[in-house]
């Protein structure tokens, strides 16, 4: 069926249905049918009435004839394969509109308007918004013509004092979030024959330059365990040495507030908070227990803890 | 006068007729295919008449309704019943 021209024409072929109202509908068929018109489907459904339907290319000449003899016409159904295409001939212009619409958001939305700073690390705005000038992120330029996650360890290696830098793109706005650096580093001297742990809690991260590393990724450990021996075996000797590492250990702590007075938890939480002003906090938790007339107030505070040693 | 009546005269005086020929073709009991119709006399669900160069064609049948009809040719179809010319 597909590989006769005809057949292919004809399934595309866009048909209207009319309805045909008024008297002697025999004499408006043959009337049609001198004037070169081809009618398909015609059925009468009532005396006056005639259901009749005609090509898209003879609608025209149909409607025009049919006009001039006195009957009442009226479209009541459009038919084909090739119907959305006639739609959107029809609707050309709402056509062009909407793909240079979508065109032009498409376009447009991929330039920088504006670049805005978020977390504590904003006081650095000015340094970090320098570096991004010299490397050619600034206004108007073009988001995807940047690799963002070179020009956020470009921001952490040209300031010492940022310790995470998030870059991302909102709508037309550059959103860079900077966090300024703790200072919870514990730094030992370079006499260390040995490392062991100041506080419990899980290793996060260990390396080792030299001496041999006791725990690994993963462990818990507890105040006073053995982090780093410093010793190596070199040759089937055994050399005592001056340990060279850094950790990082996710500790716990419990902090206890006792009170008279219900409800206040937020005040415990900042009271416990104050003993770690030089550490990166992960998390807090307060819980609160009633005792003999008081409210006691545990809070737990999960923090980093960093060693340096060398 | 036309080429084609000019050949139908030198080779073939009386034997091609000048009037066109009616031809019917019949599918089965459901459809109709009939060539050279005049016009339609009249149409309805149970009877169509055609008009022919001479005489007329009565189908009666149920649910007739025209499928095609353009240049003389008209496709009928429906439950054919019968066929009579008159």
């Amino acid at each position: 069926m597909w590989k006769n021209k005809k057949d292919r024409k004809g399934l595309i072929d866009v048909k209207y249905t009319y309805l045909i109202e008024g008297l002697n509908l025999d004499r408006f068929i043959n009337s049609m049918k001198n004037k070169g018109i081809t009618l398909y489907n015609i059925k009468k459904t009532s005396n006056k009435r005639l259901i009749v339907s005609v090509s898209y290319q003879e609608s025209k000449i149909f409607f025009a004839n049919a006009k001039e003899l006195c009957y009442n016409i009226k479209k009541i159904k459009e038919k084909g394969l090739g119907l959305p295409l006639i739609k959107m001939w029809r609707g050309m212009g709402v056509l062009v509109g909407t793909i240079l619409f979508c065109f032009s958001t498409i376009f447009f939305n991929d330039f920088i308007y504006e670049i805005s700073f978020s977390g504590s690390g904003s006081v650095y705005k000015r340094e970090v918004l320098s570096y991004l000038n010299s490397v050619g992120v600034k206004e108007y330029q073009r988001f995807s013509s940047f690799d963002f996650e070179r020009i956020e360890d470009g921001v952490l290696a040209d300031n010492k004092n940022l310790s995470f830098v998030a870059i991302e793109k909102h709508g037309n706005t550059l959103l860079i979030d900077l966090a300024l650096a703790t200072d919870s580093v514990d730094r030992l001297d370079g006499n260390v024959y040995s490392l062991t742990s100041a506080v419990n809690g899980t290793i996060e991260k260990i390396n080792v330059y030299r001496g041999t590393a006791i725990v690994k990724k993963g462990d818990y450990v507890n105040k006073g365990d053995l982090l780093v021996d410093g010793y190596m075996t070199i040759k089937e000797q055994t050399v005592k040495i001056n340990v060279l590492a850094s950790l990082s250990i996710i500790a716990e702590e419990q902090f206890l507030y006792s009170s008279k007075k219900d409800n206040e938890e937020e005040k415990a939480e900042l009271l416990a908070r104050a003993n770690f002003t030089d550490k990166e906090i992960l998390q807090t938790k307060t819980e609160k227990e009633k005792e003999k007339g008081s409210f006691i107030y545990k809070t737990m505070i999960k923090y980093r803890y960093i060693i340096y040693v060398g | 006068m036309s080429l084609i009546d000019n050949i139908r005269d030198s080779f073939c005086q009386n034997e091609i007729p000048k009037e066109p020929i009616f031809r019917a073709v019949l599918f089965g009991e459901s459809a109709g295919y009939f060539e050279n119709v005049k016009s339609i006399v009249s149409y309805s669900q149970e009877e169509v008449v055609l008009a022919l160069c001479n005489g007329v064609l009565k189908i009666n049948g149920k649910n007739l309704y025209i499928k095609k009809y353009c240049m003389g040719d008209v496709v009928i179809c429906g439950k054919i019943k019968k066929i009579e010319r008159a």
